[in-house]
């Protein structure tokens, strides 16, 4: 793994805890089930169209947990962690596998609910972690997933136009792609 | 570059900081706890228990009173939002309480999180979290939550400079999704740069102070 730069590594820093901000900022409680999504998959993919580097997003996701851990921000202490690791995981894979990811609508949309198809795999470990009943497990998680993937392909179509825009300034890196 | 360090948010106004009454790998355990018992706790006698325990935690990191106004500011504008919002969707006899209830546990998750970042050095935050952390992440993980408050404050200077030059930003232009356009490239683009510009000036100053040229000569005083 290439190492990155003290610059690379504060700006993923940043959008990490503008990530947990934003999250926190918009913590209602308004029985929408998942919106926290749109700002993970916005923030994991914006570190990843402005830093080239593989693990990115996994870097960004795992700062956020960190910081959403260390700040007291997440309901399941430690486990708050895979909230933001297997998003930001779905999206370095999605990067890889897509490397034009980043400018286009339809990947970008594609890969955003591929990202918030992972809260089923959060939902469902923390659910067996703390001893659930596997039919209501496997409910909660399947409806939890899907207001996640619409979230994640919302927050993830807001990406192209603020690419294209730094792509004008000449800020865009185009080995991210 | 050195005038962003002259800014440092801890500062008192009259230039000198005082020091907190805590440890930081206290204050950090004690911010963790009170910030998670805000989140889980349901009834309202625990939050009052949290409200005098935030009280103490605020007092021992020794905030300044400028620093409590401008929180109080946000969290009042945030109360009437959430408020606002639950007696919109459930009607003010169903929504009032709850509303209430959910505004005072935001406060209550917020305020731990406050006094940490204004009242503890930052230098103690990141050897706190050098004891879980590398010590180059954590430098970079709190020279950010640091300075966040700058960010944001750049950020809504960007955005009421925008407004001024007519963007169509405002609350009431978002609601219609064609606005949405000019709030990506009027505001976000334009922090996205901002952000990059105030990490390139973190990590220069960094580099200046011959960051990262030994493994474990990263904290001053050590």
């Amino acid at each position: 793994m290439s190492k990155l730069s003290l610059k690379d590594l504060l700006f993923i820093c940043f959008c990490a805890v503008l990530l947990i901000a934003v999250r926190a900022a918009f913590r209602w409680r308004l029985g929408i089930s998942g919106h926290a999504m749109f700002f993970t998959v916005f923030f994991l993919l914006l570190s990843r169209s402005c830093v080239s580097h593989r693990l990115t997003a996994t870097l960004t996701g795992f700062f956020a947990g960190t910081a959403a851990i260390a700040l007291g921000m997440g309901k399941g202490g430690p486990l708050t962690l895979l909230n933001f690791l297997f998003p930001a995981l779905a999206i370095d894979l999605g990067a890889f596998l897509f490397p034009p990811l980043l400018g286009s609508y339809p990947l970008c949309a594609l890969v955003g609910a591929f990202a918030g198809a992972s809260k089923f795999f959060s939902a469902a470990a923390i659910g067996l972690l703390i001893g659930m009943d596997r039919t209501v497990l496997w409910q909660r998680a399947f409806i939890e997933a899907g207001a996640a993937m619409a979230f994640g392909c919302l927050g993830a179509l807001c990406l192209p136009p603020v690419v294209k825009r730094l792509r004008a300034y000449g800020l865009f890196n185009p080995s991210g792609e | 570059m050195f005038p962003v360090f002259a800014k440092l948010p801890s500062s008192s106004a009259d230039g000198k900081a005082a020091s907190p009454l805590l440890s930081p790998g206290t204050a950090l355990t004690l911010c963790f706890v009170l910030s998670l018992a805000a989140v889980i706790a349901h009834s309202a006698s625990v939050l009052l228990f949290l409200s005098l325990a935030d009280g103490v935690f605020l007092y021992l990191c020794r905030i300044n009173r400028h620093s409590l106004w401008r929180a109080g500011k946000i969290f009042l504008w945030q109360s009437t939002l959430v408020t606002g919002l639950y007696l919109l969707r459930f009607g003010v006899a169903a929504g009032l309480g709850p509303g209430l209830l959910i505004s005072w546990k935001l406060v209550l998750a917020f305020t731990p999180g406050l006094a940490l970042a204004q009242g503890i050095p930052q230098n103690g935050i990141e050897k706190a979290m050098a004891r879980i952390l590398p010590q180059r992440m954590a430098f970079a993980l709190s020279m950010s939550i640091k300075f966040l408050p700058l960010l944001t404050r750049e950020i809504r200077a960007v955005y009421e400079a925008q407004v001024l030059r007519g963007a169509r930003i405002l609350p009431r232009d978002l609601w219609r999704w064609r606005n949405w356009s000019d709030f990506f490239h009027s505001l976000i683009a334009p922090s996205v740069v901002q952000a990059m510009l105030l990490a390139e000036n973190i990590a220069q100053a960094a580099r200046s102070r011959e960051f990262g040229r030994y493994p474990r000569r990263t904290i001053w005083p050590g």
